[in-house]
């Protein structure tokens, strides 16, 4: 009754095993931001590609904790099993070390 | 750059939240000045005793841990939950008592409310601890699967 018609039915289910597709096949998914519907590849995600991982989660929902509001999710998320960000990104003076989970577009994602 | 930056345009409201929002700022409102007032005329620490020397903690990556009972944690936290500045937060009493390996000391963060970069002492996130997402006045809960931060106060290094 509340879903957005920006949604889409997501492909893979929680536990599935999935490959994350090659850094050619991702490349021509993204805008020149490096982003797919807003969702960043970020530069250590680029070292899984063509591996096999496990979907933790299907992300329907995000808090966002700078508005304080929470989000449903425009296309396709999921979180994969053990794939946390390092922290090292450049446009942070130190390394954070909040092990966040990686969000990983569905368009980024095959069938094993 | 940070996936964290972009959250608000990777989805959107939806309509029941947005119409609950106000009626969500009230219920929370009211609900820290109940916690206060339940605060203020039965102190946590009444009848507990205080975990010794909690701040003398050596912790590290890869230590196996115990989080304290909810009455040793309850001890420790001041009348908004925290203690050393870190929340306690609800869905983490469910770890009560259970056994994790520490993964990693938190020195820095990206503090996503405030857009900046956090200098931390004494957290440490642990393996297998995550947020389920569940949150008090929301319908939906948050998918993201933070870690959370633990202080070492409230664990015991399991020998």
């Amino acid at each position: 009754m509340f879903r957005s018609k920006l949604n889409r039915k997501p492909r893979f289910s929680q536990g599935e095993l999935i490959s994350i597709r090659t850094r050619e096949e991702i490349r021509v998914r993204l805008d020149i931001l490096n982003k797919r519907d807003h969702c960043l590849m970020t530069e250590q995600m680029w070292g899984y590609c063509g591996q096999h991982f496990r979907v933790m989660k299907v992300v329907n929902h995000l808090f966002d904790e700078r508005k304080n509001k929470l989000y449903k999710s425009h296309s396709p998320l999921y979180i994969l099993e053990n794939l946390i960000c390092h922290g090292i990104v450049d446009m942070f003076p130190h390394k954070c070390d909040r092990s966040c989970y990686f969000l990983w577009h569905e368009d980024w994602l095959d069938n094993v | 750059m940070c996936q964290l930056k972009d959250i608000e345009k990777m989805g959107t409201i939806t309509r029941i939240d947005e119409s609950l929002e106000g009626m969500r700022t009230l219920l929370k409102s009211m609900y820290r000045a109940a916690l206060r007032a339940r605060t203020f005329f039965s102190p946590a620490s009444a009848g507990v005793s205080l975990p010794a020397n909690p701040e003398k903690r050596e912790i590290g990556p890869e230590d196996r841990v115990r989080v304290r009972s909810k009455k040793e944690i309850r001890s420790l936290l001041d009348e908004e939950g925290k203690y050393g500045g870190c929340r306690f937060m609800r869905g983490m009493y469910e770890h009560c008592g259970n056994s994790y390996r520490v993964l990693k000391d938190v020195d820095f963060f990206f503090d996503e409310a405030r857009q900046k970069m956090v200098k931390t002492k004494g957290l440490v996130i642990l393996e297998g601890a995550n947020c389920s997402g569940q949150q008090r006045f929301y319908f939906n809960r948050c998918d993201r699967n933070c870690f959370f931060f633990w202080h070492k106060a409230w664990l015991e290094k399991i020998p």
